[in-house]
């Protein structure tokens, strides 16, 4: 798993576990107020559903999906694209 | 099989006891909130435990039960006999599939119909109580989920509806503590097979985020999918409760499309999403420009064909074409292909789990006091028990070498001393016997406990009514003497129920209140226990029981003239003798009351049966308290040592052997007024000897009361009486039924304690 901020996009890789959905949680509250954050989930191979909730409730835009398909699907079926 | 398994049965075993105790008990008082709650939380725990293990079809169906206990628990609906016969049987399939995992390892797969089955009948009788699932209601659900589906999509399910693929609405809602049971519900949907549209909605708006607790789950998983009902199901078995499914209904979006042409918009969305998957299996492939461009130029026809917007298709190709991948043409289908999601629709069952919560605090069992009692393996206790009594037997040894240290070497100081050890010893070893019976010690409740039960089920079966009223429940005896009385118990009072009591209408007939009644005690009295079982019922026909025996050759002319009633009624002992004229499913089988006397004697107790015609009948066993330490009488004949069960012993006496007559082959002598046969034992032992007369020629008889008759024993001596730990013959001798066991005596001799009830028949 690796979550770090890069050029003010989130960027996910590997698995996002569900032990990892507290640091998902504080990485995005540090960043602060802003409003729509940015995330690359292209290196997820597979994100858990507390993660997932979490950056929907951060309101995250993906600018880049995973490259599994389902996980794809059911990513754009969760959050918004950043255009 | 790991220890975690074997508490999980052994608890499982005492809650479903509990289990089906409370269900009887809140159906005499269905308004019992106190009740009612032990048993919701017996079979949370029971849930609880079982969701430790694989065992889907336990789960589903306690899961089935507990929904059900809390429907009636917060008063949706009432509690009545269906419901306790349903949740009665559930409890039933639970054991079974307890016995598998403990003969097999793991539940019988087979069962998983009936599960399934007992799930249903759980579930549709909380739902004709509390009509949730109305197909109105349903329609307005379904009516609601498609609200958020685009108009396109819906064209397409009608396209697959129109191909007979019966496309199915999937809506799951994780519970909210789901993460904390290992779940990843995101990972669970996305396995679903054959989803042609799904959607992640928040099951209720997002808190802040600083606010959030990521570990609460609170979303809502919505797709279509075109895969059967049956494989939905099983996908989400473990999670049944969490999930609706309903069929899409035909022509779901038709209306919309009025003014397109429905199917070629779903044919061409088809086409593209057959290019996203001949794309993606390429993916790991080597790169072919020549395939992408030819996918993007399908992709482009198609939605060029339906009009729809390809601008930045063009852009894509570029960005694939140049990275030597097709993931960005792959990801521009993703988003025209699937329509991103719609605005999320507020849960149905948002704020269930909340109210949950807050009505039930702590409604978990943890919080219990510790238990001062310790559960122990029966072998455990029973290994304690006969190390005791090989301490019994060499504590035995004692007086015999305080003999040897005087007689044979001289020392009476040291016999002195080593008598003195023995009556320390013999302290320490009788409070140890006492107190390993304590702990064998078991109240007759563990077999009442089935009755309750099992006397409602008959009675329901046959149409009858009766009360059971269950006395001295507390009463104990050894765990053994509990355990075997339990099979010929269920016997009579399954005899009472069928034979004794009537039909309400013939009780009234008779001028009796409509429902009988059973009652079954226990007391103590002296070293016995006594069970009685007693019913108001018709009662025995001594009559008709004389003539039964007749018919049946079990006894002969004579005996009919001169029996009396008492001693005919206990004529149903015989073996072979029952009296239903038809052979039920319940009793008379023809191996009736005679079992019973054989496994009461097995036991060293006897059976007494009492009864009133018209009134009703009175069935009484006395057993031992304990069958541990025997207390028998040491005799000699034929120049060998026997052991003689004292509590058979009425009296020993001397008979002068002129005061015995002869009555044709048989001897028998007249004492206090009685005529006792006499049996000798060497006779009974096939020994050839004559038994041995004392000087004043006088024959040494053990008189013996044996089911009610005085027999006379004759041998050659007496001896003195001894606490034996008696053992069962073993192997071969095990068959030989005049010897009741075997004991090891003191000196380290054995000592064949006989059996007279089966010698003297």
């Amino acid at each position: 798993m690796t979550i770090e901020w890069k050029d003010g996009v989130l960027r996910c890789g590997g698995v996002l576990a569900v032990d990892d959905a507290e640091q998902l949680l504080q990485l995005l509250l540090d960043a602060g107020a802003d409003a729509a954050p940015g995330a690359d989930l292209a290196a997820c191979e597979h994100v858990h559903s507390a993660c997932l909730q979490v950056l929907m409730a951060a309101r995250v835009r993906v600018a880049a999906w995973p490259a599994h398909p389902a996980l794809a699907a059911w990513l754009r079926a969760a959050l918004p694209e950043q255009t | 099989m790991n220890p975690v398994l074997q508490q999980f049965l052994l608890e499982s075993r005492d809650g479903l006891e509990g289990i089906a105790a409370s269900l009887l008990a809140l159906e005499r008082d269905p308004a019992n909130a106190v009740l009612m709650d032990e048993l919701f939380r017996v079979v949370h725990t029971l849930k609880g435990n079982c969701g430790l293990f694989e065992f889907p079809d336990m789960f589903r169906v306690i899961h089935a039960a507990e929904d059900l206990m809390s429907a009636v628990r917060d008063g949706r609906i009432a509690y009545d006999r269906d419901m306790a016969d349903a949740l009665l049987d559930a409890m039933d399939f639970v054991a079974e599939q307890l016995d598998d995992v403990e003969t097999a390892g793991a539940p019988d797969v087979a069962q998983a119909p009936a599960s399934g089955a007992l799930a249903t009948r759980l579930r549709a009788l909380v739902e004709d109580g509390t009509c949730a699932a109305t197909a109105a209601e349903v329609d307005v659900r379904m009516a609601a989920a498609l609200a958020l589906a685009p108009a396109p999509l819906r064209a397409e399910w009608d396209r697959l509806a129109a191909a007979g693929h019966a496309p199915l609405w999937v809506e799951y809602a994780p519970e909210s503590e789901c993460f904390f049971k290992g779940e990843d519900p995101l990972y669970q949907a996305m396995q679903l097979p054959g989803t042609v549209w799904q959607q992640v909605a928040p099951a209720e708006a997002w808190a802040a985020l600083p606010a959030l607790d990521a570990y609460r789950c609170n979303l809502l998983f919505q797709a279509v999918t075109t895969a059967s009902r049956a494989e939905v199901d099983t996908h989400f078995r473990y999670v049944p409760e969490q999930v609706w499914i309903a069929p899409l209904p035909a022509a779901a979006g038709a209306a919309d499309l009025a003014a397109r042409d429905p199917e070629l918009a779903a044919e061409a969305l088809a086409i593209v999403q057959a290019q996203r998957d001949a794309l993606w299996t390429d993916a790991d492939a080597p790169f072919v420009p020549g395939r992408l461009k030819g996918a993007v130029a399908t992709i482009r026809a198609c939605m060029a064909a339906v009009g729809r917007d390809v601008a930045d298709l063009d852009a894509c190709e570029a960005d694939a074409l140049a990275r030597a991948h097709a993931a960005p043409v792959l990801a521009w289908i993703e988003r025209h292909a699937q329509q991103p999601a719609a605005v999320p629709a507020p849960a149905p069952a948002a704020d269930a789990p909340t109210a949950e919560l807050a009505q039930n605090p702590g409604r978990r069992a943890d919080d219990h006091p510790a238990s001062r009692v310790l559960k122990v393996e029966q072998t455990k206790v029973d290994r304690l028990m006969n190390l005791i009594g090989e301490m019994v037997v060499a504590r035995n040894g004692l007086p015999y070498l305080a003999a040897r240290a005087e007689d044979q070497y001289g020392v009476r100081e040291l016999s002195r001393e080593i008598k003195a050890q023995h009556a320390v010893i013999n302290r320490i070893v009788e409070e140890m016997q006492d107190a390993i019976m304590q702990v064998r010690m078991t109240p007759v409740s563990f077999v009442f406990q089935r009755f309750p039960r099992l006397v409602r089920d008959i009675a329901r079966r046959l149409g009858k009514e009766v009360d059971l009223v269950l006395e001295g429940e507390s009463t104990e005896a050894d765990k053994n003497v509990i355990e075997a009385l339990a099979d010929p118990l269920v016997h009579i009072v399954r005899n009472s129920l069928d034979h004794g009591l009537e039909t309400p209408a013939e009780r009234l007939a008779a001028g009796k209140p409509a429902c009988g009644r059973l009652t079954i005690g226990a007391r103590q009295e002296a070293d016995r226990v006594l069970i009685e079982v007693a019913d108001d019922g018709r009662g025995i026909d001594p009559a008709r029981i004389k003539q039964k025996a007749y018919a049946k050759g079990l006894i002969d002319e004579a005996a009919l003239e001169r029996m009396g009633d008492q001693e005919a009624v206990n004529l149903v002992f015989l073996p072979g003798f029952s009296t239903a004229e038809q052979v039920s499913d319940l009793s008379g089988r023809g191996v009736g009351m005679d079992a019973v006397r054989s496994a009461v004697d097995k036991l060293g107790g006897s059976v007494r049966l009492e009864s009133k015609p018209g009134q009703g009948t009175r069935l009484q066993l006395s057993l031992p308290l304990s069958m541990a330490v025997t207390s028998v009488m040491i005799i000699e004949s034929g120049g060998a040592q026997y052991g003689i069960p004292m509590d058979l012993v009425v009296e020993t006496v001397r008979i002068p052997a002129a005061s015995v007559h002869a009555i044709r082959q048989h001897q028998a002598a007249v004492l206090r007024g009685r005529i006792v046969p006499l049996r000798s034992l060497n006779g009974l032992l096939c020994t050839d000897r004559p038994q041995r007369r004392n000087d004043q020629d006088e024959l040494a008889t053990l008189v013996l009361r044996i089911h009610g008759q005085y027999v006379g024993l004759v041998i050659d001596d007496f001896r003195e009486v001894v606490e034996v730990i008696l053992k069962p013959m073993a192997g071969i001798l095990g068959s030989l039924a005049a010897y009741a066991g075997s004991a090891l005596l003191g000196d380290g001799s054995v000592l064949m304690v006989i059996n007279p009830k089966e010698l003297l028949q």
